[in-house]
């Protein structure tokens, strides 16, 4: 994480103390507003639900450019760069000369080993519910397509919302306090020494 | 990983591991197929195919288990149980048993730290892009769209879920068992002595 990714909107995250207490308020929003959609528009919206763990997700970030948490896709940053498709990815903008078209923040050794032990974690812990949740469903007998569909559904949400959100939360939660960095850092004096 | 040989066959080779993997998932397709036309993946189809993949898992792959080619991905040693007490712990003592004075039977080291956990991540990303058609499907069972056929849709969803939960279980096992290199000879090993031809 850098300096750009000290913010999630206007909520502070440099400190481990503020990014546990994000993760613990992002599940209690998303239940929150689970809640609150399913008493204002019924239980038959409760499928709109689920795109909206990916929305949500995608505000800590690890699936996107934004969010606290560094873009994980090592192809999606190419996409992003242009390097895909063959172009420079340090070609100037074309409407603001000098910068370059997109800054993307590069994932180091640290980044990867972090990236990876958390989608480690991740699966480790949803391995069991993935499987309840998948085949729980199968072994219903005598039940109708739409009510395995709608249990499969309704399964599906809550898993959803730690399958999209568990590496970032987990990378956020265990990360230490961020440094400051070069450009943060107060002048530092320079003592001449003259003998 | 641990062991190099499975039901007798040399496993040093990457070759040889690829060809089990490719075995392993051949096996487990041959047997959705056969679940399908069974009952129509319905109680006996769906749980023999899960618990076969299981069986393969604890048996050959490993990671999960304390048996297999791949080390536990924990890395936890053997618990150091009393003598078994009746004959099915001892079973379960016999069949599941590492020894917990070798190590680096389960232990992994930094490298295969690193392996465990990118593996992990790309079976993440394997699981993401399956799960989103199951959730497609089970949406339009609710709300029916005009371009699918209603009766096609539970056919899809477990034509997508029961392979969906046998990657699950397997993925990270069978990604490191394709990629790991083949094996080198520990030069510190002493080579085993020639046979002496018989006169």
């Amino acid at each position: 994480m850098t300096a750009s990714r000290r913010f999630l909107f206007f909520i502070p995250v440099e400190t481990r103390g503020s990014r546990r207490a994000l993760v613990i308020g992002y599940y209690v929003v998303f239940a929150a507003f689970a809640i609150l959609l399913l008493w204002l528009r019924g239980p038959a919206k409760y499928d709109r639900l689920l795109p909206m763990t990916y929305y949500f997700a995608v505000m800590l970030g690890g699936l996107a450019f934004s969010g606290p948490v560094k873009l994980f896709s090592e192809w999606q940053r190419r996409f992003r760069n242009g390097s895909a498709w063959g172009i420079d990815a340090h070609r100037p903008h074309p409407w603001l000369p000098g910068r370059p078209t997109i800054e993307i923040d590069r994932l180091d050794e640290h980044d990867i080993a972090t990236r990876d032990r958390a989608h480690y974690l991740a699966y480790s812990a949803l391995r069991w519910p993935a499987i309840a949740a998948l085949l729980g469903p199968l072994f219903l007998l005598d039940a109708s397509p739409a009510q395995v569909g709608r249990t499969v559904l309704i399964l599906s949400v809550p898993f959803a919302v730690l399958f999209f959100s568990l590496p970032q939360a987990i990378i956020l939660w265990t990360e230490p306090d961020l440094d400051p960095d070069a450009e943060e850092r107060g002048p530092q004096t320079v003592v001449k020494v003259i003998p | 990983m641990r062991r190099t040989t499975v039901l007798g066959f040399n496993m040093e080779k990457q070759i040889a591991r690829r060809r089990l993997v490719v075995a392993v998932y051949a096996l487990l397709a041959a047997l959705l197929v056969l679940g399908w036309f069974l009952d129509r993946f319905g109680v006996t189809g769906s749980i023999y195919v899960y618990f076969i993949a299981m069986f393969l898992n604890w048996k050959i792959l490993g990671g999960y288990g304390p048996n297999g080619l791949v080390k536990p991905f924990n890395g936890k040693g053997p618990r150091n149980e009393p003598i078994p007490s009746n004959l099915m712990e001892l079973e379960l003592y016999r069949y599941g048993n590492l020894d917990p004075d070798a190590p680096d039977q389960y232990r992994n080291d930094e490298r295969e730290l690193g392996r465990r956990d990118r593996v992990h991540y790309q079976a993440y990303q394997v699981l993401a892009i399956l799960l989103c058609p199951i959730w497609f499907i089970a949406q339009w069972e609710i709300r029916p769209v005009h371009f699918m056929p209603p009766h096609l849709l539970p056919i899809l969803l477990e034509w997508i879920a029961l392979p969906a939960v046998l990657l699950a279980v397997t993925l990270p096992q069978a990604i490191l068992l394709w990629t790991e290199p083949d094996f080198t000879p520990d030069p510190h090993e002493e080579p085993e002595p020639e046979p002496i031809p018989a006169h």
